[in-house]
């Protein structure tokens, strides 16, 4: 009965996985089309379709944050470079692209130095995305579950001591990789990062419009969002300075 | 002595650089004419005989200053008499105008000589309104006639100067002529344009060479015949869009008119002279002409089409290029020649970017103009020559240049390509001198440009937005469904292990102690002295042991076979030969003659310590 249950769960994964995306492939073909004939308004509009149905991948944040950067619309081309990052931190091009376009903008801003482990952990989590986790997460619980059985069950205090430490191993590596996973899927959901898109932003110390300039951004900066207070957003630079701006000026990766 | 001739010499030019000339007295006028006309222009002559060390002007107010002051010296050396004396005069002029009549003073002039400060004398000065010349600007040009009998001024219709355009609504950078005419009727001299018109946002040409002499033709306007002539013809190339105002010109000219005589006012000589055979005269007239504004309309160029290489070329072109050769060695020059040819802001071209290979070593273009000016605009050719010289051997490709311009005539924009050029490069025979190679030369590789990493192509998986398997109910049943598995499959191991294993435990744990029974029971036989009971209660005692404590069905024993279950169990070699001896012994015993007390005892003893031991053994 149960073996029937996962079946049919695997099964209808895979289908819908094929079935549903058949359609967008083929326009996310023909923007690749158009993108390579240099028609970039016409691949962005093609890649801002599928987004519009509701559909997402790493590569076609890809393709549209290229398709922007040849459009020479940094902002643009960076917000969908870093959704695409977000998607899949391990691809290279992905970071090469975001670094270049970052080089293109007017604000060069020098990110704060972060507490090491922190950074450790940024980078461990970010080997494999959120989806990767969790499935090896998946495949760790069931080991673990397997070897917990042969625990139980070992005549062989031999076995029973190898199916014992390799279930505090499995223990170890599952709990990290759903708390990677979870770790991307907060970061992803949160989305409390957004990019300028007004060419020159004045940061003021108050959601208000009398209160006093405080630093200056311009397109294409990336901005960390902590509170929001009507139409004011107080963010926060990597550089650790904070301001308050109104909320229309940037876009949420 | 010509030494002393030269001594001499020396002497004499000192002396004549410091001649005293304090016995002179200082003096400082200043001079002019003391009736002028409105808009006449007019010296004023501040005259001085020694050179001051500073000069300050009066303020002239109410004149125009048109220059000045412009300084001049003049120095004279006399000999008279063997006695010499030098002579200086300072003049400062300025010309002035006056543009309304009254009684002007100009004030004393200050002058500086040896530290004392000396003033001139000032000046009066009387401008009257014209008596015999007319003033003024076109529009002040109405007959003013103060008593003056037969003044008369050019009325507007007489002459005038027009300025005109070939259109007034363009393309940015579209050509543009602007004309300037002058209309009249009467003869014109001594033209001298005092204002050109200033052209803000408009790149400009003139059409008409400077020095031709004008060339005249006639045409009637309103009934008039006039003779116009063409003053200035400038091509303008408007820089921006939007509204662009063009201010008049203004220029001063001496016109010819007709003046009747009629000082006299003696009637008799009056209808004499009024006849109009005897009543005319010429007489010069010095007029201020001004032209008309104009407004530009200037509409920016479409951003439609246009392509990425557009320059702000705006006019009808055609690119042609060529190579000199195809075939060089390293390090010869070769030339590229870029002509485009044709119609418009053609001086306003930029070089195009060719792109060389990076091999190259490339100058900046050569650029020649070959520009023609005629009424109808500005024509020529551009020609870019690029010189380059390979530094290494290969087959190279210039690729084609694009330039592109909008065609207004067209209105939309045209892209032209060069073709492209291949260049075989082979190994020069010299090395270029001045270079030596230090064992192997070899590059980095140089990065030429940067660019984005190319898209991604081929199947991707596009999923829902912000589908997270972390975050789904298939994540989830993952986990509980393996969970419930596993959970069933310990329930089902544990009541399988109730069902099989806990018969044999039960068995096994009691071996020992059902053994010990059986084994009290046959001491009992033995006191007895019943010796078949004893027999079957020891035999019972081992098999039932064995059968228990390895759970071995009672059917299956024998003594071959407790050899082999004992020993696959983990039982000492030694141990089972001691139960095999003993279940011999008893088997031999029970079932032999004679008398088997003795034999009783030794058994009976043998089976409790061999039960004994193994139940130690296997502890």
């Amino acid at each position: 009965m149960t073996r029937w249950l996962i079946l049919s769960l695997v099964f209808s994964f895979a289908i819908s996985a094929l079935a549903e995306s058949n359609p967008l492939q083929n326009q996310m073909e023909s923007a690749n089309q158009a993108y390579l004939a240099g028609d970039f308004t016409q691949a962005v509009e093609q890649y801002e379709h599928i987004i519009a149905e509701g559909y997402e991948s790493a590569v076609l944040y890809f393709n549209l944050g290229n398709a922007y950067f040849k459009m020479n619309q940094m902002p643009a081309a960076i917000l969908f470079y870093e959704k695409a990052r977000k998607l899949d931190p391990t691809d290279e091009s992905i970071r090469f692209n975001l670094e270049l376009a970052n080089s293109r903008i007017i604000d060069k801003i020098d990110p704060l130095p972060e507490f090491f482990p922190r950074t450790w952990f940024r980078t461990a989590r970010n080997l494999y995305s959120s989806d990767q986790w969790a499935k090896a997460g998946v495949v760790g619980f069931i080991l673990l579950l397997v070897a917990l059985f042969i625990y139980f069950a070992a005549g062989s205090i031999m076995i029973r001591k190898i199916s014992f430490w390799a279930g505090v191993f499995l223990f170890i590596v599952i709990s990290l990789s759903w708390i990677f996973s979870i770790s991307s899927y907060k970061e992803f959901t949160q989305k409390d990062a957004g990019i300028i898109f007004t060419p020159t932003v004045t940061v003021k110390s108050s959601p208000n419009k009398n209160s006093i300039d405080l630093f200056v951004i311009h397109e294409g900066a990336k901005v960390f969002i902590t509170d929001q207070v009507e139409d004011w957003s107080e963010i926060r630079l990597v550089n650790g300075n904070v301001g308050w701006l109104k909320t229309d000026c940037y876009r949420r990766i | 002595m010509l030494k002393n001739l030269n001594i001499i010499t020396v002497l004499v030019i000192l002396a004549f650089a410091s001649l005293p000339l304090q016995g002179q007295e200082v003096e400082f006028t200043a001079s002019g004419k003391g009736n002028v006309q409105v808009g006449e222009q007019f010296r004023v002559v501040f005259t001085m005989n020694r050179q001051p060390s500073d000069f300050q002007g009066p303020d002239f107010e109410g004149l125009k200053i048109l220059s000045g002051p412009n300084a001049s010296t003049s120095q004279s050396y006399q000999f008279i008499n063997g006695k010499v004396s030098q002579s200086v005069q300072v003049t400062y002029t300025y010309y002035l105008q006056a543009a309304r009549e009254g009684s002007y003073t100009i004030k004393p002039a200050k002058a500086v000589v040896e530290g004392k400060t000396y003033h001139s004398n000032p000046l009066d000065i009387n401008v009257t309104q014209a008596s015999d010349a007319a003033s003024a600007r076109q529009g002040m040009t109405q007959a003013q006639s103060q008593g003056q009998t037969g003044q008369s001024t050019p009325s507007k219709d007489d002459i005038f100067i027009r300025a005109s355009v070939d259109r007034s609504k363009a393309y940015q950078g579209e050509q543009v002529i602007i004309t300037y005419k002058i209309y009249t009727t009467m003869p014109v001299s001594q033209i001298n344009i005092s204002k050109m018109s200033s052209f803000p946002g408009l790149w400009y040409k003139s059409l008409l060479n400077d020095n031709e002499p004008l060339k005249q033709y006639n045409e009637v306007i309103n009934g008039r015949e006039y003779v116009v002539a063409d003053l200035r013809k400038i091509a303008l190339y408007p820089q921006r869009s939007g509204e662009i105002r063009i201010e008049p010109m203004e220029l001063e000219c001496v016109a010819q008119m007709r003046v009747e005589r009629s000082r006299t006012r003696d009637p008799f000589f009056d209808s004499f002279f009024n006849d109009p055979f005897f009543g005319r005269n010429y007489q010069n007239v010095r007029l201020a002409l001004e032209s008309n504004p104009l407004t530009l309309n200037i509409t920016s160029l479409p951003a439609s089409g246009r392509p990425a290489v557009f320059g702000g070329a705006v006019g009808s072109y055609t690119l042609s290029s060529r190579i000199d050769r195809n075939e060089l060695k390293t390090n010869e020059p070769l030339t590229l020649t870029i002509t485009i040819a044709g119609k418009g802001n053609i001086e306003l071209i930029d070089a195009l970017p060719v792109v060389f290979p990076p091999d190259f070593e490339t100058y900046d273009p050569k650029i020649t103009n070959n520009i023609s000016r005629s009424a109808a605009g500005i024509s020529g050719t551009r020609t870019f020559e690029y010189l380059i010289i390979p530094r290494n051997a290969g087959d190279f490709t210039i690729r084609p240049v694009e330039f592109s311009f909008f065609d207004p005539s067209k209105q939309s924009y045209v892209s032209l390509v060069t073709p492209s050029f291949s260049i075989q490069v082979i190994k020069g025979d010299d090395e270029p001198s001045g270079i030596t190679y230090s064992g192997v030369s070899q590059k980095n590789i140089r990065l030429i440009g940067s660019d984005i990493r190319h898209i991604k192509t081929g199947q991707i998986r596009l999923q829902p937005i912000n589908t997270f398997f972390v975050a789904s109910t298939a994540f989830l049943l993952w986990i509980i469904i393996p969970f419930a598995l596993f959970l069933a499959a310990v329930i089902l191991w544990k009541s399988y292990q109730k069902q099989q294993g806990d018969v044999a435990l039960v068995r096994k744990r009691k071996a020992n102690r059902v053994a010990r029974k059986n084994l009290k029971q046959a001491g009992e036989y033995l006191r007895k002295e019943l010796h078949t009971a004893f027999f079957e209660e020891i035999s019972r005692a081992l098999w039932g042991y064995i059968s228990n404590k390895f759970n071995i069905p009672p059917a299956d024993l024998s003594i071959e076979s407790v050899n082999q279950h004992l020993s696959g169990k983990g039982v000492g070699e030694e141990m089972i030969q001691d139960f095999s001896n003993v279940l011999e012994k008893c088997e031999y015993a029970r079932f032999a003659p004679g008398d088997k007390s003795e034999k009783m005892h030794e058994i009976y003893q043998n089976a409790l310590a061999v039960i004994s031991k193994m139940e130690q053994e296997l502890k």
